[in-house]
């Protein structure tokens, strides 16, 4: 075997296995076959042929291909013997059994040569039309169709199944399979007219006959002129052809006998047509076709757009790989220099409190921010060294009764930061609060988990710089509450009036059995709607909070359905532990979130939200952010059947109005809340049992929320 | 070929995105580790690009520098004579024991960054131009090796891209690179190269073997993606189960079946581009993943979701178990009301293929076809195409989810509501084209009709893959 088709071979074998790895689920995993592809290097299309070499499933591949190889051949093979025995046939029954009649020497050539032409005219057409259509109408077609079908029947199996399928696909998408049935096609007719050429000089050199030529219609002229153009090829070859005159003479019935000599220029005519026409043709384009054939072998190169390849292509040609490791972490001392712990000084109650921003956005609202009873020193924002240092200097030459550190919660806390709090806690004597700004941009940013864990860092950066937890807090400034005021005085000791708690609870409450009262039947998702916008107006004023809890993204462009999702997400999330396990109040909270989602964009529309042309969308988002949720977190929970009744309307619209009630605190201390005010599960089948309920929630959450604000 | 190898340090502040570039630029999301805590990388960490097989790229990951403004200082300490330039300033201190010690973390950043040809600055471009950013960028200018700013995070709404690019201009860098490792953009990562060329030229044709290759590997991606989706389409187009008509208990079973069938190709597929993509299920970023467990959220016959769509779902008469499916009935033998059935007949006059003697046979005897029907079909194409966009828009960093496009994206009516391609069409009438139709599937291999339906569905697809998504859905 020549170098191209081994590895012509090693290409159809590796396009088996590819077919036998669709068949079978997908590329196979062999990391050490991959290997030893990566190690061969070269082109994509060698490793991909190493690698299917090296796999373990090829060897049955292998084998197949060359059964079905085996099976081609015997199959030709036998083709060609066919073809032989039926030319041989075609000269015996064209020249006739008996010599004694006259033979007209036009039937014997057609009968030979006939078919071989309008089968010589069928390819040439065919090849202008593609390979399926060669495939249809030659011998060669004929005799590959017979030779998979052969194959498929005597061996079977996934690995025969490929080697076929890759044969065939290969032979059929390249002019490799055109020039192998061309080629086949013309041996199979040479053989046929060799053995017919054979059978006619056997029976001619043995036999005497006599030959005439007849015709009702045409003239002795147009015959005359047919019998010199054929014989023009073959007499230039040296064979004999009849002369005009013994032409004249054939004509049956003839007038004066044959002329002598004429018979044997007429066989001569016979062999030197045959040959000419029929098997010298066949034989050049038989070359020719095994020429072209060859150079498809030495041009075909495996299409490795192929989806299986493609997906091999990461693994074999790797784009990228870690070098590892090349400077270690030293484990040194990360830790910048520890400074002396500030000794705990106590307020000095007259001194002004200084305030200075770390690397923050200048906040919307004032600067400082506005709190009762507090006289700043504003020692401005830091955004470099010159403000550093300024800001350092004025707060060594002033004394004051506590320093309040703003930081960006948006930022990560590094060691420049760390240096920094260092640097005031040696600049003054006074202790250290930490204010984390800009949280509402960071909770757009981040996931919960996220959220929760850039604060802890804040908060570990201050309990490394002896800040007690209790001074650390998440409050707003770009976004300025009376609720975060209220934190942010007292953290800073400032006096303030203890105001009774907002009576606005009670009036969300009041807007619910307002709602249940007129329900008579399990309320629709509309319905539901309505009772969260009536609530979520309750705390209009205080709108663009609660919306940036619920991650409500004014974005025109922002996606509905994701908001909605997002929200009802979000409301879970703030669910305590136990609740969150609860069918029920996962539910809850997730169409709380939704339909708090849906109030804040209807709010403005005074219409019914039924009635609201983007209902339609809303309603359907609504209804698969909380199924979405739901099934979500208790996959495993089959159990969770929810009763039905008005629980769990009920349920959601309490927790909504919580949550509006709490916003402004951080999320900890929201699930904090929602723990102690939420334990059971309320069974509520009219207005009275949603009163009786919401009295108990209004009860527990006051108590609540005094524990919250002792310190 | 032996090109030179461009070494490439990639420094910044902490968190701003280092790791994830070379995740990025490596299309590997398994590089290192990624978090949003400050000094997840503490040391120097290195990676090669091949082209070819061939190294061209050296890109080293360094920990974060996180106290610019102190070295700073202690930089401008150690000036102990008037003319010390700044690159012996920075040897001086990386020669001092503030490099083993406070220090040491920016210490092994600026000694790669002396190592290498040039260096990458990753800038968070949701922040504003603050006073450790300017000093980070002052002490690089010391390190003597040309340095390309890269602006990560600019598809965020909060990007500060102008006033970043003004700052750098005026301390004269001008070569600035815009990329986001989150949302991936072929052709920013090929300005990044570019950029990195202006300024280093010894190394012009090894950046144009990487930028070239790149681009290859995008067609590649390309096409062997709309190679799957489009064997998958021809599937379910061509999927036929056949039922007695008149046998309720067998049909319901041959509905959950045909179903079951759908979703498990669906899966089949969406795994094959996940992997495709070099997005694994089974790594960290699974949890974030397009769809759930690498799984989409709502399943395929949900009427809901292909509302969300914007796919009419179906006639009125589809209830129960026949939503999303089509049925194609003959009672009597006259009603032969589908192309399908005519195809089934001509096909078995013609006897081209003995599967559609088979089914004029059973149709005649009383039986039905079902299939799935026409908006399962946009559902799918829709699912898989807006998966695909996401996934070639797709950082190898993000952490995000991909999320469903909007209904309103233009881009998608041609599937939504337009004639389906005439490749689905055809599918439609030639069960043999399925391979999901077990006694169909050809010992042959694949049948020339469906080669060359194939062949225009990927066309059309490789289009559609080749249009940016609209923004709602490329960006969180």
């Amino acid at each position: 075997m020549t170098r191209q088709a081994s590895t012509l071979d090693q290409r159809l074998l590796t396009e088996a296995v590819r077919f036998h790895e669709d068949a079978s689920g997908g590329v196979v995993d062999d990391t050490i076959a991959e290997g030893l592809a990566r190690e061969a290097g070269g082109d994509f299309e060698h490793r991909l042929i190493v690698r299917a070499r090296s796999l373990t499933i090829t060897r049955s591949i292998a084998d197949a291909l060359n059964q079905l190889r085996a099976s081609l051949r015997l199959i030709v093979a036998v083709a060609l013997g066919l073809a032989a025995i039926a030319g041989a046939g075609a000269a015996r029954v064209a020249l006739g059994a008996h010599a004694d009649t006259p033979v007209n020497v036009f039937w014997v050539l057609g009968g030979i040569l006939g078919p071989h032409v309008i089968a010589l005219l069928i390819w040439v057409g065919v090849m202008f039309m593609g390979s399926g259509a060669l495939a249809a109408s030659s011998l060669g077609g004929l005799v590959f169709a017979v030779g998979r079908r052969l194959s498929y029947r005597l061996h079977k199996g996934p690995a025969h199944l490929a080697a076929i399928r890759a044969t065939l696909s290969v032979y059929a998408q390249t002019a490799l399979g055109r020039w192998t049935i061309s080629a086949v096609s013309h041996a199979l007719w040479l053989a046929f007219l060799s053995a017919a050429l054979l059978i006619l000089i056997l029976i001619l050199s043995t036999k005497q006959y006599s030959f005439v030529w007849e015709t009702t219609i045409l003239s002795e002229k147009a015959y005359v002129a047919l019998t010199r153009a054929l014989a023009l090829a073959p007499e230039a070859l040296g064979f004999s052809a009849p002369s005009v005159a013994q032409i004249t003479a054939s004509q049956w019935p003839a007038p004066g006998g044959a002329p002598a000599g004429a018979d044997k220029a007429w066989s001569g005519l016979l062999v030197g047509a045959i040959l000419v026409y029929g098997i010298l043709i066949r034989l050049v384009l038989m070359i020719a076709c095994l020429i072209a054939r060859w150079r498809a072998i030495a041009r075909f190169r495996l299409d490795t757009s192929a989806l299986a390849y493609t997906r091999l292509y990461s693994r074999l040609m790797p784009g990228s790989a870690s070098m590892g490791v090349i400077d270690p972490d030293d484990e040194a001392s990360t830790k910048p220099a520890e400074h002396c712990e500030p000794p705990p000084t106590p307020m000095r109650a007259d001194a002004p409190t200084a305030i200075v921003g770390f690397e923050i956005e200048p906040p919307g609202s004032s600067w400082p921010p506005a709190v009762d009873h507090i006289d700043w020193l504003d020692l401005g924002i830091v955004n470099g060294r010159e403000d550093r240092d300024q800001a350092l200097q004025t707060l060594r030459a002033t004394p004051v009764r506590l320093v309040t550190l703003v930081c960006a919660a948006t930022a990560t806390p590094d060691r420049g930061s760390h240096a920094f709090l260092n640097a005031l806690q040696r600049a003054s004597e006074a202790p250290l609060a930490l204010v984390l700004t800009g949280g509402q941009r960071l909770r757009e940013r981040a996931r919960g988990d996220d959220v929760q864990q850039r604060l802890a860092d804040w908060r570990r950066l201050a309990s490394d710089a002896k800040v007690p937890e209790e001074r650390v807090i998440d409050c707003d400034l770009e976004h300025w509450t009376p609720a975060s005021r209220e934190r942010l005085a007292r953290l800073l000791g400032a006096t303030i009036s203890t105001k009774s708690p907002s009576s606005r609870i009670q009036a969300a409450f009041d807007v619910i059995v307002e709602h249940v009262a007129r329900w008579t039947h399990q309320p629709e998702m509309s319905e539901q709607a309505e009772l969260h916008r009536a609530i979520a107006k309750l705390y209009q004023n205080e709108r663009d909070i609660w919306q940036a809890l619920l991650p409500q993204r004014a974005k025109a462009a922002g996606n509905v359905t994701d908001q909605v999702k997002a929200s009802a997400d979000r409301m879970a999330n703030l669910l305590p532990s136990h609740l969150r396990a609860n069918p029920r109040w996962l539910t809850a909270g997730a169409m709380a979130g939704a339909l708090g989602c849906v109030a804040a964009a209807t709010m403005v529309a005074p219409a019914a939200i039924t009635a609201l042309p983007l209902w339609a969308g809303l309603g359907s988002a609504v209804s698969m952010a909380v199924s979405g949720v739901s099934r979500k977190t208790q996959a495993n929970k089959n159990d969770g059947e929810i009763p039905h009744d008005y629980g769990t309307a009920v349920s959601s619209a309490a927790l909504f109005s919580l949550v509006l009630e709490l916003q402004g605190h951080d999320e900890t201390v929201i699930t904090r809340v929602l723990e102690q005010v939420i334990d059971d599960d309320p069974v509520i089948e009219d207005a009275d049992s949603a009163r009786q309920w919401l009295r108990v929630l209004r009860r527990r959450f006051d108590s609540a929320r005094e524990d919250e604000a002792r310190p | 070929m032996s090109l030179p190898v461009l070494k490439v340090a990639v420094v910044g502040h902490t968190n701003t995105g280092k790791t994830s570039l070379l995740r990025t630029l490596m299309r590997d999301s398994s590089f290192g580790e990624i978090s949003n805590r400050p000094a997840t990388t503490r040391h120097v960490e290195g990676a090669r690009l091949f082209v070819n097989g061939a190294p061209l790229i050296e890109l080293y990951d360094t920990p974060g520098l996180e106290d610019s403004i102190g070295l700073l200082e202690h930089l401008d300490d150690l000036r102990d004579d008037r003319r010390a330039t700044g690159i012996q300033l920075v040897e001086r201190f990386l020669d001092s024991p503030t490099a083993q010690g406070e220090y040491h973390q920016e210490a092994k950043a600026l000694r790669q960054v002396l190592a290498s040809d040039t260096a990458l600055y990753v800038i968070d471009a949701r922040d504003r131009v603050l006073g450790k950013y300017r000093d980070e960028l002052e002490i690089l200018g010391r390190c003597a090796r040309p340095v390309v700013p890269v602006l990560n995070f600019v598809a965020s709404p909060e990007a500060k891209t102008a006033e970043w690019r003004e700052h750098l201009a005026r301390i004269n860098m001008h070569a600035v690179a815009e990329f986001d490792t989150v949302v991936f953009d072929a052709y920013e990562e090929q300005r990044l190269f570019q950029k990195i060329q202006t300024l280093l030229d010894p190394f012009r044709a090894t950046l144009d073997a990487v930028i070239e290759d790149r681009v290859q590997e995008r067609a590649r991606l390309n096409h062997a993606s709309a190679d799957r989706v489009a064997d998958m389409l021809l599937d379910a187009a061509a999927y036929v189960v056949i039922v007695p008509a008149d046998d309720e208990a067998k049909n319901t079973a041959a509905m959950a079946a045909l179903k079951e069938t759908i979703r498990q190709s669906e899966q089949r597929c969406v795994d094959a581009l996940l992997e495709l993509h070099r997005f694994r299920v089974d790594d960290y970023t699974a949890k974030a993943l397009p769809i759930d467990e690498g799984q989409w959220g709502y399943d395929v016959f949900n009427t809901e979701s292909m509302r969300q769509f914007g796919i009419t779902a179906g006639g009125g008469a589809a209830a129960g178990g026949m939503a999303g499916l089509a049925i194609d009935a003959i009672t009597g033998g006259m009603t032969l009301g589908a192309a399908a059935a005519l195809g089934a007949a001509i096909g078995a006059l013609v006897g081209s293929s003995s599967s559609h003697g088979r089914r004029l046979a059973d149709l005649m005897r009383g039986h039905t076809e079902l299939r799935v029907n026409e908006a399962t079909l946009r559902h799918l194409a829709v699912r898989e195409i807006s998966l695909v966009q996401a996934l070639l828009h797709r950082g190898h960093a993000s952490q995000e989810r991909i999320n469903t496009p909007d209904k309103a994206a233009p881009e998608m009516t041609r599937w939504t509501k337009q004639r389906l391609p005439a490749a689905i069409e055809q599918a439609r009438s030639h069960p043999g084209w399925s391979r999901l139709n077990e006694s169909s599937a050809g010992i042959f291999g694949e049948d020339a009709g469906r080669r060359t339906a194939k062949a225009e569905l990927v066309r059309v697809l490789e289009a559609q893959f080749a249009r940016k998504p609209s923004p709602a859905s490329a960006r969180e």
